[in-house]
């Protein structure tokens, strides 16, 4: 059979469904009916009397605005009437600036962006994260661990009697994964096999130290931090019980490792040593951080509720984390992202709904903020009434410098 | 496609009537199943319509329409195979092979068709049906072009191996 039998073979397969094509439409004309069209934008004269009425709204109303869904009127009038999110967010993701690799944990499920802004959701799993070099991802749902490709091609799965959850792949050689399972952390070889029981643990995500050497931080059933030689076992160091821990995360050198609360950091040296404390402001809660890839600076997005604001701050591991502040903005950051080579960072903006790519260095007389992209919840979730931002994003693998 | 951004329902009436089939089409030869069909299709013509006010009107609607379709039945086509792999037991096997309409799908050639993976349905189905470049289908599927290619090699001789074999001699 040649190209053209093939083509004209596989035109006339497949049923013409009459019924399914007037069912569809009927759906779509009247989604259609129910859509607003393009309005025209709001005069200028229009938009300061607008602003002037806004100036006479108390903050707290526009707190409470700044909570509310993406998608919802309040989250629009913010947007439209304060100016709320960047003005120039490009409408959808063409390109994942500088290059790289995004695994973006959606609403329904996680989904790989290439470098070309080409999406693909990897299934129904609760959440996923890189291998070392990104050719693989390790994802979870329920009862399952599943290693698949970025394309979606499951390589093994492993069932659990527990729920799994925060799996995190060894880096380097990627020869080791490690996952909670109930209150449990549990290592398993990065082909599947040989899965066996660590110790107990809290629900925080474990860390691997940056090396080949399968050093894993993690935090204890009694909220202690405590690294351990995966393979023997051995017991490296544990410090003292922190309140509410949130995140691990070595430095990109192994040298340090930073042990986030919701109100304070801490960094301990390799020997598990207290060498820095930070506490957040008072009525502010840390949300997300994380060291840099390369150099000392760690990136901390913290939330003041009520005040409805936000920021995104540099912190920097050599002098005594020494914080410069990056970002501000109404209503609430997600979690960071920084790129491969660590000239950008990402960060979600639910109010706006919008995706910005942060410069850790501002320019001369310059914006810190480098590009936006906008309408990010639905591009994760298509076909949703009321499609949810995605909670976190993981960053790999760029095949070049950022720009 | 600025016509129904603007708010005109004959518009939208002739956009659906243009790419109706060629998604459901599309949408079932990946899955195998028309009620999935029609709910992927159905779907991605409502996320167009979501996406109408920011979609910048000079790019081609159809592109964007169908990796909506595609990706969502391999999705589908997937998640199927991968509920039936990890089962109560949850032995390493093979992975099941997808159930299949063979009866409505009427012909030996789309019937083989479904006994390939997901993946290289995809490809096939976007290459002979929707008649999109490799270059295209990459940027579709997030993939490159040489492994679109080698992937509608494999599929057709696969394509070519089963239709002999089923044949009478």
């Amino acid at each position: 059979m040649n190209d053209r039998e093939l083509r004209d073979a596989l035109h006339d397969a497949g049923p013409e469904d009459e019924a399914a094509r007037r069912r569809a439409w009927q759906v779509v004309s009247a989604a259609y009916a129910e859509h607003e069209p393009q309005r025209r934008r709001p005069s200028r004269r229009r938009l300061l009397a607008l602003l002037a009425v806004a100036a006479l709204v108390p903050i707290g109303a526009a707190g409470g605005a700044a909570a509310s869904a993406p998608d919802s009127g309040v989250g629009g009038w913010v947007r439209d009437v304060l100016g709320v999110g960047e003005r120039d967010a490009t409408p959808a993701l063409v390109e994942v600036p500088g290059g790289g690799r995004l695994l973006v944990q959606g609403g329904d499920g996680p989904w790989v962006v290439s470098g070309d802004g080409a999406k693909r959701r990897l299934g129904d799993y609760a959440g996923a994260a890189w291998s070392p070099n990104g050719l693989f991802v390790v994802a979870w749902q329920d009862r399952a661990l599943t290693a698949l490709t970025p394309g979606g091609e499951v390589r093994w799965s492993l069932p659990r009697p527990e729920r799994v959850g925060l799996a995190r792949w060894s880096p380097v050689d990627g020869f080791r994964v490690a996952y909670l399972a109930g209150g449990e952390l549990r290592v398993v070889y990065g082909d599947g096999t040989n899965d066996r029981r660590l110790a107990a643990a809290a629900r925080v995500a474990p860390a691997w130290r940056p090396d080949a050497a399968h050093v894993l931080a993690y935090v204890d059933a009694r909220n202690r931090v405590v690294v351990r030689a995966a393979d023997s076992r051995e017991l490296l160091w544990r410090s003292d019980a922190l309140t509410d821990p949130v995140k691990l995360a070595w430095s990109a050198d192994g040298r340090t490792l930073l042990a986030a609360t919701r109100r304070s950091i801490a960094v301990f040296d390799a020997a598990g040593r207290l060498l820095y404390s930070r506490p957040m402001p008072a009525a502010s809660v840390l949300e997300d951080a994380e060291p840099a890839p390369r150099g000392s600076q760690v990136a901390v997005v913290r939330r003041f509720a009520a005040a409805g604001r936000s920021e995104v701050l540099l912190l920097d591991g050599s002098r005594g984390l020494r914080e410069r502040e990056l970002f501000t903005g109404p209503g609430r950051f997600g979690s960071v992202a920084w790129s491969p080579a660590g000239g950008r960072l990402l960060i979600g903006w639910q109010e706006p709904d919008q995706w910005l790519f942060l410069r850790p260095i501002r320019p001369r007389g310059g914006d810190s903020v480098a590009s936006a992209v906008a309408n990010i919840a639905r591009q994760f979730m298509p076909g949703a009434a009321r499609p949810a931002f995605p909670r976190s994003v993981q960053w790999c693998c760029a095949t070049r410098r950022d720009p | 496609m600025r016509a129904a951004q603007r708010g005109s329902e004959a518009a939208v009436a002739e956009l659906f009537a243009r790419h109706w089939s060629p998604a459901y089409r599309a949408a079932f030869l990946v899955t195998g199943d028309r009620s999935a069909a029609e709910d992927i299709a159905q779907e991605a013509f409502l996320a167009a319509l979501r996406a109408l006010p920011s979609f910048d009107a000079r790019r081609p609607l159809r592109p964007w329409l169908h990796r909506i379709v595609v990706n969502r039945a391999i999705d589908f086509a997937r998640a199927r195979a991968l509920r039936n792999e990890v089962g109560a037991d949850a032995a390493r096997e093979p992975e099941a092979p997808v159930a299949v309409d063979r009866h409505a799908v009427g012909d030996d050639v789309a019937a083989a068709l479904l006994g390939l993976g997901p993946e290289q349905r995809a490809v096939i189905v976007l290459r002979y049906v929707l008649e999109f470049t490799p270059g295209e289908i990459g940027a579709i599927l997030g993939l490159p072009r040489g492994t679109v290619n080698s992937r509608l090699r494999r599929g057709l001789d696969a394509l070519g191996d089963t239709i002999a074999g089923e044949r009478p001699r």
